[in-house]
């Protein structure tokens, strides 16, 4: 905190928008600019001799955005708006890029890569403030701002915590807290009854900590643990009408939509705003035998995507009669997180209620047409409920609904008692200061590794293991230099 | 005015505080009950070890007394951690108790501006919350300044089995009236507890069950002014307290007053008494124990790992179950004391009161343990002390945490504060391997320089000792003059290359530490009208004080927020400031 360092972060609200920004503010902006940052025709503006980033004047620069293997992520807008005259009234770099998460995470991962540090919440308009940029009203703002971010961290790690992802990081942290422990209770004490620290074993064990480490980041940015938003694979047999269920969701033609079946051959995923929750909707291939090669393949990864999402949409032609294949993908569903959407209620109702609920088998079950809009708020706040859970609404607005007839929505028993208990805040929160926090320490405990390796002595390899320790202290704010103290002296009995 | 400094006893913080105060040309007095207490190791005689030795190596740097007097009167010295790295290699030195004392007691008489007086201090005269004195036994003693360095003789008790009674260390007088002057000047008080072991003959140990340890001859002593003069060295032994040991502990648990209630006092985790130390560690087959000599001329030893306030029938009955003390004579029996220290929360980091002016805390008193904390300390105060009166147009002396293990200690001591006796560590310090034994000198020799307590002699040396690292940094040879340092400057500079990416990652560290230290708080800010602050923040902020933001944010029960906060109106404060000297240029 209060660092002057360089700081980064995606500028723009999670997942909502065609462009994302990812802004750049400290010393060491130009570097980092330069460094992912090509513009299409190098200085080739009017005598410009000033380079990407001039020292004064903003300039404002298309180009192409590399990560640090020179792979390309983006094609993007540089601003460059060099300090006192920029926001923070530090050298600033803002690149914008297209918006969806993937593309502005990318983005943001080779800044950070380059020399930045995510920005903590706020960080930004703190700078702006100390700077002397903002005013006192303005800074007033900034300090509520900054209660609520800490409220809203606090809730979103506590919920963190409980996790499994959270479970995992806490135990790395325990077995690093331990290894600390012998070093220092070795390094301070030589002459007790102490054993000396097999570095061997600790190289090891910091290796297998790291590993799990990185699998966790690994199934962080695979979106299996919900970082920046939840997803919701929209599954069914084809021509159900999935892909206009997910324009109509997005509220944009996004998917192509055709009346012949097996239109969609490949998983289409797209970040929704719904009720200002961060969603990604997955459009998956209508899931049918086929002898087509190409559709059979666009139906596994169906099948997976269904099985890595948080939130099933199974949607169901009720224009047609009952077909055993509905029952049987509703099936393959995970139970609880999953709405049965019967689509197309425009259409003459072919389908009957008892066989929606045996398509249902007890999941909710509501009626939609995609194409109208018709049931669409219902199926809205259904999501909303299901992810945010009582807390987002303070009731558990899925209880009973209207009967069969009464607003054409069928009830077969709701699952929202709990939801997934995210909460609005801790989802939105699930971010990239936790891929980065995982990433540094895994990195910091391949240092404690290689030092090892390299013969460095007990009193440097604890330098990498104590930053690892202290990174994951970040992620748990949990353990201090004084914890290490007091459990040297719990576990070893020391002094003469 | 009689004096410029008074110094409240001569332990090893009174000592150190009384030099550096008379040497900055202060006229000083050091005040002791009893001048057989002057630089009394009333406990271990020995020094050093992780982080004490760097302590005595920084005292010395700065050009303080403790580590030449060391290495005049070691019996024994040798070289810990010497596998596991230059950051937490460590010297440990025996000492001949009673020639340490007698060296230091002759040191404080020879010192120009120095004189030293029995007396018992019963009270401090304060005026418009500023010392001017103090009351004792013999009369009244006027100063500008007055450091208490008391040990643990204020509100002294000792405790042997069912035997409890008001006394200071080695049966001096417990300092009785004090203690109630300072609480009612307002100071909070902790009540801590340590303790001693026994103190056998060696005619009566069987040498031949222990284990020997010997001296090592080292090319080095604690302190820069040159090798140690070369002696015969003296072994120490080991042994180990058994199952029978343990048994007649657990049996007569009933009657230690660790366990009966009749100490109340916080002792040390890290010294506990044997009996804690079988009721806290059970599954432990045995604890090892060194038999020390005191001294040269002495065939008393200490008992070193069975520190213990058990009467004197169980002490003797344990101490005969232990492999080579079967026919132990034991001269004096172990104790334990409590005694009354500060808190040091209430005190600057230039260890001045933040409520009396020109009084000074260094040692136990502030709720410390150990010879090197107390004598480091010391310096402080008497550096501070000093300024005060002949150098207020300059800064006070403070270390912070990134230049010497002085800073971590006196800033853990004045930010974060203590909960049971305060022991220095390496785990304490962030940036320990910046802060090594073997670079003090170029850490704190300048310092030591500029304040005015390193003579031209050491400066001789120090500036040798650079240039010989200059010439091999630069692939020179070193010349023939600066030969006697060719090695320590090759370790130096073997250290830097072989360790450099680790030392580029903790000097980075360090200038994001620096950053915070840097941004000072305006003193005389009202933290009870910084509403934004959580009640409890603006309370202990209140209290501590912290001259910069960076001990703001280490004094305990203050959350990043309430950084954030603090930080937001410190800036708002600096902008009306601005605006107001704007104002009155255009007016």
């Amino acid at each position: 905190m209060f660092r002057g360092d360089t700081i980064a972060a995606i500028a723009t609200p999670a997942g909502i928008g065609g462009i994302a920004v990812i802004r750049v503010s400290g010393p060491g902006a130009r570097d980092v600019a330069e460094r992912v940052f090509v513009p299409a025709r190098a200085s080739s503006d009017s005598g410009d001799a000033s380079g990407l980033c001039p020292a004064k004047g903003w300039v404002s620069k298309y180009g192409h955005v590399y990560d640090g293997s020179g792979d390309l992520i983006d094609e993007a807008i540089m601003s460059w708006m060099p300090g006192p005259s920029s926001y923070t009234r530090e050298d600033v770099a803002e690149i914008s890029c297209h918006g969806g998460t993937a593309v502005a995470r990318a983005v943001l991962q080779a800044v950070l890569e380059a020399g930045a540090r995510i920005a903590q919440p706020g960080e930004f308009t703190r700078r702006a403030f100390l700077n002397g940029r903002i005013s006192l009203e303005q800074a007033e703002a900034v300090l509520s701002m900054i209660n609520a971010r800490t409220e809203r961290a606090r809730r979103a790690a506590s919920s963190f915590l409980g996790g499994r992802l959270g479970a995992k990081v806490r135990k790395a942290q325990e077995t690093i807290v331990s290894l600390m422990t012998l070093i220092e209770a070795s390094l301070d004490f030589p002459e007790e009854d102490i054993p000396d620290v097999a570095l061997k074993e600790l190289a090891d064990e910091s290796v297998r900590i790291a590993s799990l480490l990185e699998e966790a980041w690994r199934d962080a940015s695979r979106g299996r643990i919900l970082w920046e938003g939840v997803s919701v694979a929209i599954v069914g047999r084809p021509n159900v009408g999935k892909s206009r269920l997910l324009n109509a969701l997005l509220g944009e033609e996004r998917a192509i939509v055709s009346e012949s079946p097996g239109t969609t051959r490949d998983v289409v995923s797209e970040v929704a705003n719904i009720r200002g929750i961060p969603i990604r909707l997955i459009d998956t291939a209508g899931m049918r035998d086929s002898a087509d090669p190409v559709e059979r393949i666009g139906v596994e990864r169906a099948r997976t995507a269904l099985k890595d999402a948080d939130v099933a949409l199974a949607v169901v032609d009720g224009s047609v009669p009952f077909d055993r294949a509905d029952m049987e993908i509703a099936a393959q569903t995970p139970g609880k997180h999953a709405i049965i959407v019967i689509n197309k209620c425009d259409l003459p109702e072919e389908l009957g209620r008892e066989d929606a609920q045996r398509i249902a088998a007890g999941r909710l079950c509501l009626k939609v047409s995609a194409l109208t809009g018709e049931g669409l708020d219902r199926l809205e706040e259904a999501i909303e409920t299901l992810v945010l859970g009582d807390g987002g609404r303070g009731s558990n607005s899925m209880g009973p609904l209207p009967a069969a007839g009464e607003g054409g929505t069928w009830i077969n028993g709701g699952h929202s008692e709990i939801g997934m208990g995210l909460g609005r805040e801790g989802s939105e929160l699930l971010g990239m200061r936790r891929e980065d926090c995982l990433r540094r320490a895994a990195s910091s405990l391949r240092d404690v590794a290689r030092g090892v390796e390299e013969g460095m002595p007990p009193d440097m390899v604890s330098i990498d293991l104590r930053a690892a320790m202290d990174t994951l202290g970040e992620l748990t704010g949990e353990t201090t230099r004084e914890d290490i103290v007091d459990r040297v002296f719990a576990q070893f009995c020391v002094g003469k | 005015m009689d004096y410029d400094v008074i110094v409240v006893g001569l332990g090893h913080a009174g000592c150190e505080a009384a030099l550096a105060c008379a040497r900055l040309g202060c006229s000083t007095i050091g005040l002791t009950v009893s001048m057989d207490n002057i630089a009394q190791m009333s406990c271990n005689p020995s020094l050093g070890g992780p982080a004490k030795a760097h302590l005595i190596r920084e005292i010395d740097a700065l050009g303080g007394e403790m580590g030449i007097a060391a290495d005049e009167t070691f019996i024994q010295m040798r070289m810990l951690n010497t596998s596991k790295g230059p950051a937490v290699r460590a010297i440990r030195a025996q000492i001949d108790k009673a020639a340490y004392q007698t060296r230091m007691r002759r040191t404080l008489q020879c010192q120009p501006g120095l004189v030293v007086k029995e007396a018992m201090v019963h009270d401090l005269i304060v005026r418009d919350a500023k010392v001017v004195g103090v009351r004792t036994d013999v009369g009244d003693i006027m100063s500008e300044a007055v450091i208490l360095a008391t040990g643990t003789h204020l509100g002294g008790r000792v405790h042997m089995g069912e035997m409890s009674y008001e006394s200071g260390p080695d049966k001096q007088p417990s300092a009785v009236k004090l203690g109630s002057s300072l609480r009612r000047h307002g100071f909070a008080m902790n009540r801590f507890k340590t303790g001693t072991p026994a103190r056998i003959d060696g005619r009566t140990v069987d040498y031949s069950a222990t284990k020997i340890q010997l001296g090592e001859d080292l090319p080095c002593g604690f302190s820069y002014l040159g090798r140690p003069g070369p002696r015969e060295q003296i072994p120490c032994w080991q042994t180990w307290t058994n199952e029978r040991t343990h048994k007649v502990i657990l049996e007569n648990l009933d009657r230690a007053p660790m366990y009966t209630g009749a100490i109340t006092g916080t002792g040390p985790r890290y010294c506990p008494a044997i009996e804690t130390k079988i009721v806290r560690f059970p599954d432990r087959p045995r604890h090892q124990v060194y038999v020390e000599p005191q001294g040269r001329q002495d065939q008393e030893m200490y008992l070193a790992g069975v520190s213990t306030s058990f009467p004197v029938d169980v002490q003797e009955k344990m101490i005969r179950t232990i492999r080579g003390l079967e026919d132990v004579h034991i001269i004096k029996y172990g104790y334990a004391i409590e005694y009354d220290c500060i808190d040091p929360t209430q005190l600057a980091p230039t260890l001045e009161s933040l409520e009396i002016g020109g009084l000074y805390f260094a040692g136990q008193i502030n709720g410390t343990s150990g010879y090197e904390e107390a004598a480091a300390q010391g310096l402080l105060a008497g550096i501070n002390a000093a300024m005060r009166i002949m150098r207020r147009e300059e800064q006070p002396l403070i270390i912070d945490r990134s230049e010497a293990y002085i800073g971590v200690l006196i800033d853990d001591l004045v930010s974060k504060g203590v909960d049971e006796p305060y022991r220095l560590m390496t785990a304490r310090a962030e940036y320990r391997l910046l802060l090594r034994q073997d670079n003090a000198d170029l850490r704190l020799t300048p310092v030591g320089r500029r304040v005015g307590l390193v003579g031209d002699e050491r400066w001789r040396r120090f500036s040798a000792k650079r240039e010989a690292i200059e010439a091999i940094r630069g692939g020179q040879e070193v010349s023939d003059a600066l030969q006697e340092y060719a090695d320590e400057a090759a370790e130096q500079v073997e250290i830097e290359t072989k360790f450099a990416g680790y030392i580029a990652k903790q000097r980075r560290q360090v200038e994001e530490f620096r950053k915070l230290e840097k941004w000072l708080i305006p003193q005389g800010i009202d933290y009870s009208k910084l509403t934004r602050l959580s009640r409890e923040a603006r309370e202990r902020l209140g209290a501590v004080r912290p001259l910069s933001v960076g001990q703001a944010s280490r004094v305990s029960g203050i959350s990043p927020a309430d950084m954030m906060a603090l930080t937001v109106h410190l800036k708002e404060m600096a902008h009306a400031e601005r605006s107001g000297e704007a104002a009155k240029r255009n007016g």
